[in-house]
């Protein structure tokens, strides 16, 4: 198990986002965190993320005990998050949003300089991995990049960075249906390196199409985790819809 | 490299902000040249631009870098008169060294500038209206202490004329030399450093900055200090020249400091700008008062000319960034 | 990669040296405003206090001073000084209040809450006559009498503001006496040039006019010419450049504070005109005395602003308490100072901190 997370509660104020939730996700395995507004989908990947810190529980990472006080622990342990709006900065250069907070650098004499020929060399070769030809410079501004384009240079940037776990949060929320498609190939490719996903997302249909198991949260507490083969998109929009009562009448039934 | 070579002039633009400036430059310059052919382009008049430009100059490259932060410092024009007015104090009164009353006062400058900021981020208050007060807080204390009098330095000393003397005889001074290798020197952090790389990014998006692990207000703070880092130090230019501080010096300096950023090319929204940009924006600004003098234009003209100007060339900038950084 | 938190320790220490800074200028500052900076006035308290005597007793009148003049402007302190000095000796109360930044507005304002505050009488420049008409006529209607001082009210005596005196010199006489010096001295300019370090003030334009009557009246052929030069001295010092360099036959410049003073002093001695360019200028400091002494400027105009600020409250007090009315106008100057008049001048700065 790449990741397991036991009995996790977290509070803000009175308010119980998580309460006791169990989460895992395997090596090389795609997750989608499903549930409705409020469900507590956001605060727990904060808590991978390393964002928040969980008022109870414990998270396991690679088989050891771990606490995330900030995300660039979780990030330093190869778990990256890509937010929906805070992906890239638009004024910067494709290769300087790759690259911020982590720059290579090459030293003239006592100076720490950046190493600019690493960063545009690096960004290209991610550029015309992620199939996007039309940009011809890798320090064109992030500005002239479609919604789709920028998701996907923010996964490949987590992948460069050698992530294990990557965290998408509504990564197909303002996509076009082109877009979407890309955007979910991507991530089928990711896994294909071997990496594991937890995709958040409303839309059941995509979730469906590239997940392998999937989770579903209800007020802070998870209603269901199986396997995709073993159920329908529309028996999951069923479970959330219901916040959770239609299993507990198929479990009832003989 | 094979990818760059492709480049077009689209992406080369976009990131040159100091495109629009120049332009503006060599059309103000053409005017002038024009104008006093015999007067205007020679040497002497070259380095009187360079020294009005000199103090104005450096104080513009601290405020430029912190623009480009996403903040404003105004409290820069009162650290202007503030360091050398405490120098000149020190040296009157208690027989400080003036290197050493110099380097005292400048770290009280950088401790000023990371007050500002500190105010700035623990509050929420805009940097604009932290500033501000801190301007108004200071010039206070400037007349009070000096009772509205002029202080002068009584005593000469070799720092004078490393930081503001003569070099030759057709009016060159040191303090060209200063703007340009603190031009030099900040260009480069902004440009060729992860630093630089940090400014930019907290100065566009300050969260999506954080989210990446850069410390928005270690950058900040620093920044905020740099600023008025260079304003005492450009106050201590002035001083070195005239040996004399007025309590009403610098008033005034906030705003062409923002100016000669702006004309340089910084967004005043931050993430985007050019210190070599900045220092033609200064350049230029000293160029339209010299030339204005020079070309006998009636005596008022000045500010109505730097206005126009101001205008035209952040249309022009603004233009380019839309054009050729924004769109998709 | 940039560490992310700075530790507790770090925090309190930046924090620590911030309010360090705060607290040693708060703290100079506050002391330096119950001291007085170089100890110009130190002899002169001192004797003021021995020649007080026994324990005050409560003030016997309380006058207002509202002025145009506000802290940042030195021509001001010795006239604040002054006004203090006669109330300590006539044993009145006299509060000063002036603008910070030159302001109309201020005036008007600052001379309401004087008046809202009932004083026995009231002393006031006229800077617009226009703005100031309603108010001061209202304060003298309700039995406060106005005594103007350093700005006239133009207007002939029939419709001008009734006050009892004027006491000063106007900004024009100044000007005009200033310019009037090199004229009597049988100097013919070839050209004259005004450096102007704030353009649009009204007691700077005035100077300005009064100096360019002086010449235009005695060479009507002579250009004059006004120059904004800022109140920075690296920019007055460039555009004098600029302004002698477009025009080598400049042989005199005037300037109308030390803030043109200054730079104009220094630009002569870079480009070595000193001598060559005749350099005159309103107001005196310790750097222009000096430079008269050296040579390098002819003559300086000065209004004794201690007497500006002693004079008034002493007729005030004559009026109020005895009845007596003062004259209606007590010039104060202009007093044209050379290398000749030195001494005399050098011992009134010594006494009141100003000339």
């Amino acid at each position: 198990m790449l990741l397991e997370m036991k009995g996790i509660v977290k509070r803000f104020g009175h308010v119980e986002a998580l309460r006791g939730v169990d989460f895992h996700v395997e090596k090389a395995e795609i997750v989608g965190l499903v549930g409705d507004n409020g469900a507590g989908k956001s605060t727990l990947v904060k808590i991978i993320a390393g964002v928040y810190q969980p008022d109870a529980g414990q998270m396991f990472f690679e088989g050891e005990p771990v606490v995330f006080r900030h995300p660039s622990e979780a990030r330093a342990r190869g778990i990256e998050i890509v937010y929906q709006h805070l992906a890239l900065i638009d004024l910067l250069g494709i290769d300087r949003n790759i690259f911020l907070g982590r720059e290579p650098i090459k030293k003239i004499g006592p100076f720490k300089v950046l190493d600019k020929e690493k960063m545009e060399k690096e960004a290209g070769r991610i550029l015309q991995e992620i199939g996007l030809k039309r940009i011809r410079s890798p320090q064109e501004k992030v500005a002239k990049l479609s919604g789709g384009e920028r998701q996907s240079v923010a996964i490949a940037r987590a992948m460069h960075f050698k992530a294990k776990l990557l965290i998408l949060d509504e990564p197909t929320a303002a996509l076009s249906v082109r877009e979407t498609r890309k955007v979910l190939d991507h991530v089928l490719d990711v896994k294909k390196q071997g990496v594991s996903v937890i995709l958040i997302s409303h839309n059941i249909y995509h979730v469906y199409e590239v997940s392998d198991r999937i989770v579903v949260l209800d007020h802070g507490r998870k209603i269901l985790d199986t396997p995709k083969e073993a159920v329908t998109p529309e028996e999951v929009i069923e479970v959330i819809r219901t916040g959770g009562t239609v299993l507990a009448t198929q479990n009832q039934s003989p | 490299m094979s990818i760059s070579k492709n480049v077009k002039p689209h992406g080369f633009i976009a990131r040159h902000p100091e495109i629009g400036v120049l332009a503006s430059f060599f059309s103000i310059a053409l005017i002038f040249i024009v104008r006093v052919p015999d007067k205007f382009l020679t040497v002497p008049t070259l380095y009187s631009i360079l020294t009005l430009a000199g103090e104005l100059g450096v104080a513009s490259i601290g405020i430029a870098f912190l623009m480009i932060t996403g903040e404003f410092n105004l409290s820069i024009s009162s650290v202007y008169a503030l360091v050398p007015m405490g120098v000149v104090l020190m040296v009157n009164l208690w027989g400080v060294d003036m290197l050493a009353a110099s380097i005292i006062m400048l770290l009280v400058a950088y401790g000023i500038g990371v007050t500002v900021g500190y105010i700035t981020i623990k509050t929420g208050i805009p940097s604009f209206i932290s500033s501000l007060g801190m301007m108004m807080f200071l010039r206070g204390i400037l007349l009070a202490v000096t009772g509205g009098f002029p202080v002068r330095l009584e005593r000469d000393h070799w720092l004078t004329y490393v930081l503001n003397g003569p070099i030759g005889e057709l009016g060159l001074r040191t303090s060209a030399v200063w703007l340009l290798v603190l031009t030099a020197i900040f260009a480069f952090i902004l440009d060729w450093t992860p630093y630089g790389n940090w400014t930019y990014a907290v100065g566009a998006s300050s969260n999506t900055a954080r989210e990446l692990g850069v410390s928005v207000s270690k950058v900040k703070l620093t920044n905020f200090g740099i600023s008025s880092l260079l304003a005492g130090l450009a106050g201590l230019m002035a001083l070195s020249r005239f040996r004399v501080v007025d309590p009403t010096l610098g008033q005034g300096l906030e705003l062409e400091t923002i100016t000669s950023a702006v004309l340089g090319g910084c967004l005043l929204t931050g993430g985007y700008g050019s210190i070599s940009g900045t220092f033609l924006g200064a350049f230029l600004i000293a160029m339209t008062r010299v030339g204005l003098v020079l070309a006998q234009a009636p005596a008022y003209w000045y500010s109505a000319f730097i206005g126009i100007i101001l205008i035209i060339a952040t249309v022009i900038n603004l233009f380019i960034v839309k054009k050729y950084v924004t769109s998709g | 990669m940039s560490q992310q938190k700075t530790s507790p320790t770090t925090k309190t220490l930046v924090l620590a040296i911030i309010a360090l800074i705060i607290g040693a200028i708060i703290g100079y500052g506050f002391a330096a405003t119950t001291m007085v900076p170089y100890s110009k006035y130190a002899e002169l308290e001192e004797k003021l206090e021995q020649a007080g005597g026994g324990a005050p007793s409560a003030p016997e009148y309380t006058f207002y001073y509202v002025s145009h003049g506000g802290p940042a402007d030195p021509w001001w302190a010795p006239v604040i000084k002054g006004s203090q000095d006669a109330a300590k000796l006539l044993n009145v109360k006299v509060v000063y209040s002036g603008p910070e930044k030159f302001s109309v507005q201020a005036l008007v304002d600052l001379l309401n809450s004087a008046i809202a505050a009932r004083p026995n009488g009231i002393i006031l420049t006229i800077t617009d006559y226009n703005a100031l008409d309603q108010p001061a006529r209202s304060a003298i209607s309700q039995g406060i009498p106005i005594i103007a001082v350093n700005v006239p009210d133009p207007r002939p005596a029939n419709q001008r503001i009734p006050y009892l005196s004027y006491v000063g010199q106007n900004e024009y006489d100044a000007g005009y006496y200033l310019a009037k010096y090199l004229v009597d001295k049988g100097y013919k300019p070839k050209r004259v040039v005004i450096g102007i370090h704030e353009v649009g003030h009204i007691g700077l334009e005035t100077r300005a006019k009064g100096i360019t009557d002086a010449i235009t009246q005695a060479y009507p052929g002579t250009p004059v010419e006004k120059l904004d030069i800022t109140t920075d001295p690296t920019k007055a010092a460039e555009v004098f450049k600029s302004y002698l360099t477009a025009h080598p036959d400049t042989d005199v410049i005037f300037t109308l504070g030390p803030l043109g003073a200054h730079p104009a002093l220094q630009v002569l001695r870079e480009m070595k005109l000193t001598g060559k360019v005749h350099l005159l200028t309103i107001d005196i400091d310790d750097t222009i005395l000096k430079a008269i002494d050296a040579g390098e400027l002819d003559a300086a105009v000065s209004q004794q602003p201690y007497a500006q600020g002693f004079l008034p409250v002493v007729f005030m007090y004559l009026y109020v308490k005895y009845g007596i009315i003062p004259p209606p106008q007590v010039p104060t100057g202009p007093t044209v100072i050379d290398k000749a008049r030195l001494e005399t001048v050098r011992k009134q700065i010594a006494t009141t901190g100003g000339a």
